[in-house]
């Protein structure tokens, strides 16, 4: 909100700068955003009267004008804006003047004819224009007099962030009692008194939900002067508490409204039907509204509505077929407290967020309607004429908010807030902020204000005592253990676990988005992705069910960029709708390009499958889960039939690993090399394992034998082991493959396979003979079941 | 000069004048080996009378010694130098980078959620966790927020048709947290949260740690202590300026935020906000059936993305999630 510190001025006086000021205010829970100088220094701007204006002879665009600045000081100034005319009272820079844009005024010749000075608009003062050309002053200003004190542009706003809690800051009268109380000096507001009545012309009100509109006051005003100039002082404070001027009527209503925070509306009268009643809006109703919308109400909707049609979105807008105009000679005006409740989520509905709508939906005063009323009828019957009739005020009083009255204890203040205060200081506090407070022997009974909507329990309270000494006059204090160690050690620190033996495997870690867009989510999923009703993009409108889209997106991205290698991996999770919903936790990785960075001695070679593999098993044997893992060849949405594997551990599918298949790879515009991905389930099943146990070892000496077959080209390598493992030899202590080969002397459709055997007993030295069996039951085995030949090297 | 003496100044010579460790070996075989001249002399002892075979032989001894050490120090000397000149034809480029492969990174949120962790787990906090897709409960209702609460226009959910929501915050994580375990209760819940809104300063997704602390007599002063801890850890500063400011947030009364004295580039000091707290509001613990006249507690919630802005000195919060390695790979912690 906005708040020009002048019209707080008006209302409270401490003795303090704007800048200690602000701070204060932000020390107690009004936050500052800023302070703005109203406007730039304006020395040398004087207020001066147009007395003539001629057409200069020589442009037909510049007139000539006489510009009076005192009884015996009149300048002749050249000047270009069409609403330069006799008697208007303007804004002159003269000679020597430096104005906010850089430019410094000098006497000149404009085609031939001396000007000694600049007539300005208000932009040319750095101020936001309200019309084109001259800046238009109120014609009681005395000539000669500084434009800075003239118009009271020494003045800063602030630019306050309330907190949704406290609507009753919303205004001028709301902001300087908080002044008022964090100083401890008295308010000043001006007086409002009940307008005498001219007329006792009443007009009907019936709130048939009263429920939602406890109170209801207006009144009407007949023969009012709706072209009546707004004053500039009512200008200017509306515009710097950032409120365009609009019309005499209007202006005043939202004046009130930033004076005192109640929101305020005037119908015109001659164009309501019959009575004004508040009530539910009927379904398929509509409204064409004060912004030219017309919108489609439901039965949700508070609306104020005539014997004809819907006039208004109670609290948030007015119609435009009963606004007030030009024309206009009789209003309505309309000053009411509406739940918030029924108000809260509306305007939102509609796309609207209105000076109105904003305060009703936090809270206003309940009690406040029939003072701003009066203010309002005074400051008509001033500036815009007219005769006042008798106020209309239609209450329950059943759904008032009720009046409150809560206990604060001196031991629960103590206990909270770890400070020793006595409690009369307490009460002193309170009373400060406008609540009533009764003393008894261990507290006090504490009924808040009407507007403090904020404060019902006894910890509300507090904090307001809180805010009165500020927070930094806390002290601080240590905390106490009463926490022990816990049996196992966080998940986070496993999973940070994993992330550092991807780091250094030479993986980047990358963060993308859970959300992507619809097509990248069938890439890799039959299930249907989670959709977002109210995604913020078309790009990012659906869950993720797999982390590769994004992670091949970040590829794509630095690839364009002449990065020659991506190795990503990424923990989050992905979305899947199954049964129930999944959220599952999965550790993904995307590979493309070099292998290793480019070096002398090494030549370049791009990753491939076994090269990810490799990682993948290289992760697995730091985490002792080796024995466990198997690879098997599998079918997966999205990826090279002939190219990935699911990976099981423990016989439980962990995860996979594969080649994008070439339609994907160019669905995510990564279809130059390939591209390697693969996806773990993070459970605590292999993440937080079972302790290892040590093993002892044989003392005896190994034994090594190398063997190679051929065997058919689609022979899985796998199975071999597989099938020597299921003979269970005892003292085959380790297995390697150290060559798989096709090619010359090899024949077409058979591939070499060689395998290195470790051969150890437990409890004594293998003999020769004992060797040579084993390594025949092993040639029997392969060859029986895959046809395998042994090569004689 | 005697026969022998000639013997020991040749041998002298010749060892002198050998240049390879072969030629050492013959020498030695000529002087002192089998049929050596040495030992061909000491054969020859016997034809000398009694009385001046012993002298005779002490000399021959003699002159075998200074041969036979002469020899080891030369075969000694060839040998250094033949490994000196293995030595120096083995000399390589030292200064030639050697073979590597990709330095990998950790995303600085990652690593700024670490050093998150582990500074509170060192107060005995536990790391837990909780779904990204919420429901209105969790996320809303039982923190205080009921339907229509300003604060949930402020919060720019993203919503779901079936009524579910993603998490606006990681405070959810309380509610899950305080349902299923008794006090006392000292959790951090790190985690991914989301909000429609995206600009310069705001990202549709980012990271929250949100912290809980149930037991009894918890003060104020306890999490103003715990916070001014925790701040000045993280920006190992214990003269950071950090002012508490009185602020709103439905589950917690008091509220708090947080600011921290910053210089900016141009030399220029500001109050930064860096993090919300407050004491829990009683409404959350009857929501959650923690009877408040026993205990109490605080909650905090922290930016990840905003801490680590500021402790890194990035300027752009989009960065975060572009990926770029260029950006990545300097975070080699």
């Amino acid at each position: 909100m906005k708040l020009s510190q002048h019209w707080l001025m008006e209302w409270v006086q401490p003795k303090v700068d704007a800048l200690a000021l602000g701070e204060r205010l932000t020390m107690a829970g009004l936050e500052l955003d800023g302070i703005e100088p109203v406007a730039a220094d304006l020395t040398g701007v004087l207020i001066a009267r147009i007395e003539t204006a001629e057409p200069h002879p020589d442009a037909d665009k510049l007139q000539v004008c006489q510009v009076r600045v005192a009884d015996d000081d009149v300048r002749q100034i050249v000047c270009g804006a069409k609403n330069a005319r006799p008697g208007l009272t303007v804004a002159l820079a003269t000679e020597g003047t430096t104005l906010p844009g850089g430019m410094t005024i000098k006497a000149a010749k404009l085609r031939g004819v001396a000007s000694n000075g600049m007539l300005c608009g208000a932009s040319e003062l750095g101020l936001e224009d309200q019309i084109d050309g001259l800046w238009e002053l109120d014609d009681s200003l005395p000539l000669g007099e500084p434009i800075m004190s003239a118009m009271n542009l020494n003045d800063v706003i602030f630019d306050i962030d309330l907190t949704p809690n406290r609507s009753d800051c919303l205004s001028i009268a709301g902001v300087a009692r908080e002044v008022s109380a964090l100083y401890n000096v008295p308010m000043t507001p001006p007086s409002i008194e009940a307008q005498p009545t001219q007329h006792q012309i009443e007009f009907p009100v019936q709130v048939s939900v009263p429920q939602h509109c406890p109170r209801y006051c207006g009144r009407v005003i007949s023969n009012v002067n709706t072209q009546a100039k707004t004053p500039v002082w009512m200008q200017e404070a509306l515009r710097r508490s950032g409120i365009g001027t609009i019309s005499i009527v209007v202006d005043i209503c939202n004046f009130v409204m930033m004076e005192l925070g109640q929101p305020m509306h005037a119908f015109d009268l001659d164009q309501v039907h019959g009575k004004i009643e508040v009530r539910m809006a009927r379904a398929g109703e509509k409204c064409l509204l004060l912004d030219g919308k017309e919108i489609e109400l439901s039965e949700d909707h508070l609306v104020i509505a005539d014997d004809q049609q819907v006039l208004a979105l109670a609290g948030i807008m007015g119609g435009q077929d009963s606004s007030v105009t030009d024309t206009t000679q009789n209003i309505f005006i309309e000053s009411a407290y509406f739940d918030l409740l029924a108000i809260a989520g509306k305007a939102r509905q509609f796309g609207l967020h209105t000076e109105s709508s904003h305060r009703f939906e936090r809270g206003v005063d309940p009690e406040l309607a029939s003072l701003a009323c009066e203010r309002a009828t005074a400051l008509i019957l001033k500036y815009a004429q007219g005769e006042a009739g008798p106020v209309t005020e239609v209450v329950d009083t059943t759904h008032l908010p009720s009046i409150r009255t809560i206990s604060v204890s001196l031991a629960a203040v103590t206990r909270i807030l770890g400070i020793k205060i006595e409690l009369q200081e307490i009460q002193h506090m309170l009373e400060n902020l406008g609540c009533e407070v009764v003393a008894h022997s261990d507290g006090l009974a504490v009924t808040p204000p009407s507007y403090r909507f904020d404060l019902n329990i006894e910890e509300d309270l507090i904090e307001e005592v809180a805010r009165m000494c500020g927070y930094d006059q806390f002290p601080t204090q240590a905390l106490q253990a009463t926490t022990g160690v816990t049996l196992k050690s966080d998940r986070s620190d496993a999973l940070f676990n994993l992330h550092q033996r991807f780091v250094s495997m030479g993986y980047t870690e990358a963060v993308t988005f859970s959300f992507t867009e619809q097509s990248h989510c069938e890439l890799f999923a039959t299930e249907p992705a989670k959709a977002l009703a109210n995604p913020i993009s078309s790009a990012l409108s659906h869950m993720r069910t797999s982390l590769w889209p994004g992670l091949g997106a970040a590829a794509a991205y630095n690839l364009k960029r002449q990065q020659s290698s991506v190795k990503f991996y990424e923990i989050g999770r992905k979305y899947l709708v199954r049964d129930t919903l999944e959220q599952t936790e999965v550790l993904a990785g995307v590979v493309v390009g070099e292998k290793l960075p480019r070096q002398w001695g090494v030549s370049t070679q791009p990753s491939d499958f076994y090269d990810v593999k490799g990682h993948l098993e290289q992760l697995f044997a730091t985490l002792s889960m080796t024995q466990d893992i198997e690879f098997k060849p599998a079918q997966i949405q999205g990826l090279h039939p002939g190219r990935s594997a699911e990976i099981f551990y423990q016989k439980q599918r962990l995860g996979c690993i594969g080649v994008l298949h070439p339609h994907t790879a160019k669905a995510l515009d990564l279809s130059e090399r390939e591209v390697m991905v693969f996806e773990l389930d993070i459970t605590d099943a292999w993440l937080q394992k079972a302790q290892i146990h040590f093993q002892t070892w044989s003392k005896f000496p190994q034994v090594g034998r190398d063997l190679t077959f051929l065997v058919a080209e689609d022979v899985y390598v796998n199975d071999l082991i597989a099938s020597i493992e299921a003979m269970q030899i005892e003292s085959l202590q380790q297995l390697d493959i150290f060559s798989v080969y096709q090619g010359n002397n090899v024949p077409k459709g058979l591939k070499s396979i060689s395998l290195g055997l470790i051969l150890q007993d437990i409890s004594s030295t293998l003999e020769d003979k004992q060797v040579d069996t084993i390594v025949e039951a092993i040639i029997d085995q392969l060859t029986k079941t895959y046809n395998a030949e042994l090569r004689i090297s | 000069m005697s026969e022998l003496e000639q013997l020991l100044d040749e041998a002298h010579q010749a060892i002198t004048d050998c240049d390879g460790l072969k030629d050492i070996e013959a020498l030695r075989v000529h002087y002192l080996g089998k049929k050596g001249l040495v030992t061909q002399q000491l054969k020859s002892l016997g034809q000398l009378s009694a009385e001046d075979r012993p002298a005779a032989g002490q000399r021959i001894n003699e002159v075998k010694q200074a041969i036979q050490a002469q020899l080891e120090s030369k075969t000694q000397a060839l040998e250094a130098a033949a490994i000196n000149e293995k030595l120096t034809s083995e000399t390589i480029d030292v200064t030639l980078p050697g073979r590597c492969d990709d330095v990998g990174t950790l995303h600085p949120v990652t690593i700024t959620l670490r050093r998150i962790e582990s500074l509170f787990q060192r107060h005995g906090f536990s790391v837990v966790d909780g779904p990204e897709i919420e429901d209105d409960f969790h996320n809303f209702e039982a923190l205080n927020i009921p339907p229509h609460h300003p604060a949930r226009a402020m919060h720019d959910t993203f919503y779901f048709d079936d009524g579910l929501l993603l998490r606006t915050h990681t405070s959810s994580v309380q509610i899950r947290t305080m349902q299923n375990n008794p006090p006392p209760i000292r959790i951090i819940a790190p985690g991914r949260v989301y909000r429609c809104d995206s600009d310069i300063t705001h990202s549709p997704m980012f990271h929250q740690v949100e912290g809980l602390l149930v037991d009894k007599d918890v003060s104020f002063a306890q999490l103003k202590g715990l916070v001014i801890e925790f701040l000045h850890a993280f920006f190992e500063n214990d003269q950071l300026g950090i002012r508490f400011r009185p602020s709103y947030f439905p589950f917690t009364e008091p509220s708090a935020e947080v600011d921290i004295e910053w210089t900016d580039d141009d030399g220029n000091s500001h109050w930064l906000e860096v993090m919300g707290c407050g004491m829990v509001h009683p409404n959350v613990f009857s929501q959650v059936g923690i009877d408040n006249k026993e205990y109490n507690g605080f909650a905090f919630g922290l930016g990840v993305e905003r801490l680590a802005m500021l402790y890194y000195g990035v300027r752009d919060l989009r960065m975060f999630y572009e990926n770029d390695q260029r950006f990545l790979r300097q975070f080699k912690a």
